[in-house]
């Protein structure tokens, strides 16, 4: 299966950061966030000194729920998880249109990522 | 005369054997007083006076231990209280406890922090554990005998160097730690195979957190598969809906080499585990201190909203009887991970 892949990095902004994951998912055009049902949890690795970069690897195309139909047009949401000195703490939602350009054909195409709840929803380990 | 254990308060055992409460806390002088329950603080309370028995520690008497599971409690001079941060001190009264899922992510002084790990550690009577952070690095930073814990290697396939585990196992590490779900791969990659090929060698478990989709427990028993002489551990015994915990339990009778750890299972569910595939293929994990100082006995309850650690673990132990509870709550981990004989085993 292809992907559309988007890098997202994140520079650490004091010394005793201590982790840094990006929960992430894809919805349609002008839909909400479902975090409960689509959340992604990625640990982004340590890439350079202060630096941390992961390749998001996305799909080329998600069903439009109401048409049924392919579209490689969706938002993507993410926030940061930062780990500092024993504590979590998270960065503001930040939302995105994605346009992967994909020729729109069923067989191409994927529901947004779903996968049954976790009992917690704030689970790291 | 045996020394104390380590941690503020733990037993003690004079030349008889009779066993006493020792305090090594901050508070000193002659009118400490022991304030204790049995049980998850069953009325009636009791106090018992701290004599000194040593240059750091002093002692208290501690009657009818053998009509109970575990001593709750606090100390006091009449006027200040030593309670543990407000989270009281447990001891277990027929076992060392052992919490086999633990996280440290350095010196910080927040709730994956060292300082409240030990306070939620005391509070729960957890004489030692088995700790991972996503960042190996973070554990270099504490000294983890002194903290009772023993360190896994968190693992990511092709990222983390085969040289690292090597060099880290040697050092004292005694397992993996692998989390297909937030490191993006199957549980029964190839791409593990040179890494699972270490534990081989050198004779340590593999811990993977359980849950949908890439650490699904069909995913995990075909890595157990591969490597039938490794114990894999399958943490949180499926963190999703209970077909799941039902599927790996099955997976945990058929594959011989796999084990359940049972992080935010209510008791009656751990029990029902216990029964199903036997007290050894059991470990007690809680995923501490995820939820702070008051990890194991957090209100409202954080184990499925409905139950404390603390008190489920009552629960669990009398429902088990001595030599299950035993099992599941530390001589399993022991003898998987081969503690026995360590300093802080």
């Amino acid at each position: 299966m292809s992907y559309h892949i988007v890098d997202k990095e994140f520079r650490d902004f004091a010394d005793d950061i201590e982790g840094v994951s990006i929960h992430y998912l894809c919805a349609p055009a002008g839909a909400e966030a479902n975090w409960d049902r689509d959340r992604v949890t990625r640990f982004m690795p340590l890439v350079e000194r202060g630096l941390r970069r992961l390749e998001l690897k996305l799909p080329r195309q998600i069903v439009e729920p109401q048409t049924g139909r392919p579209t490689s047009h969706y938002t993507l949401f993410h926030y940061f998880e930062i780990f500092r000195s024993g504590d979590r703490q998270y960065s503001q939602i930040y939302a995105e249109i994605i346009d992967t350009g994909a020729k729109e054909t069923a067989s191409d195409a994927s529901a947004p990522i779903r996968r049954p709840a976790s009992r917690r929803s704030r689970e790291i380990q | 005369m045996r020394e104390a254990a380590a941690g503020t308060v733990g037993w003690w055992k004079d030349e008889g054997g009779a066993r006493y409460v020792a305090y090594r806390g901050a508070f000193r002088g002659s009118k400490l007083k022991l304030h204790y329950g049995f049980d998850g603080w069953r009325e009636p309370i009791h106090e018992a006076r701290l004599e000194s028995a040593g240059p750091d520690f002093m002692i208290a008497e501690v009657g009818e231990l053998d009509r109970h599971l575990a001593v709750d409690c606090a100390v006091t001079d009449g006027e200040r209280w030593d309670n543990n941060s407000g989270v009281n001190y447990r001891l277990w009264i027929g076992f060392d406890a052992l919490d086999a899922h633990m996280h440290m992510s350095g010196r910080g002084a927040g709730a994956l922090g060292v300082q409240t790990l030990a306070t939620a550690m005391a509070s729960a009577g957890m004489v030692c554990g088995i700790s991972s952070w996503l960042d190996n690095r973070a554990l270099d930073q504490v000294d983890c005998a002194a903290a009772r814990l023993f360190p896994l290697i968190w693992v990511r396939p092709g990222d983390t160097e085969l040289d690292e585990v090597r060099a880290r196992l040697h050092a004292g590490a005694v397992g993996l730690k692998l989390h297909p779900t937030v490191d993006g791969y199957p549980a029964d990659d190839r791409a593990l195979d040179p890494y699972i090929a270490i534990t081989e060698e050198i004779g340590c478990p593999v811990a993977c957190h359980s849950a949908p989709g890439e650490a699904d427990p069909d995913h995990i028993r075909r890595l157990a598969q591969r490597f039938p002489s490794v114990p894999v551990i399958m943490y949180h015994t499926y963190l999703g809906p209970s077909e799941g915990r039902r599927r790996a339990a099955r997976h945990v009778r058929e594959q011989p080499n796999l084990y359940l750890e049972t992080s935010w299972c209510c008791s009656d569910v751990v029990t029902g585990l216990v029964a199903d595939v036997g007290p050894d293929r059991v470990l007690f994990g809680s995923d501490a201190s995820i939820d702070g100082p008051s990890h194991y006995c957090r209100h409202p309850p954080n184990v499925e909203g409905r139950e404390t650690y603390n008190d489920g673990l009552l629960k669990l132990v009398r429902g088990l009887g001595p030599n299950a509870a035993r099992a599941v709550m530390g001589d399993n981990a022991r003898r998987l991970f081969r503690l026995n004989g360590n300093s802080h085993g």
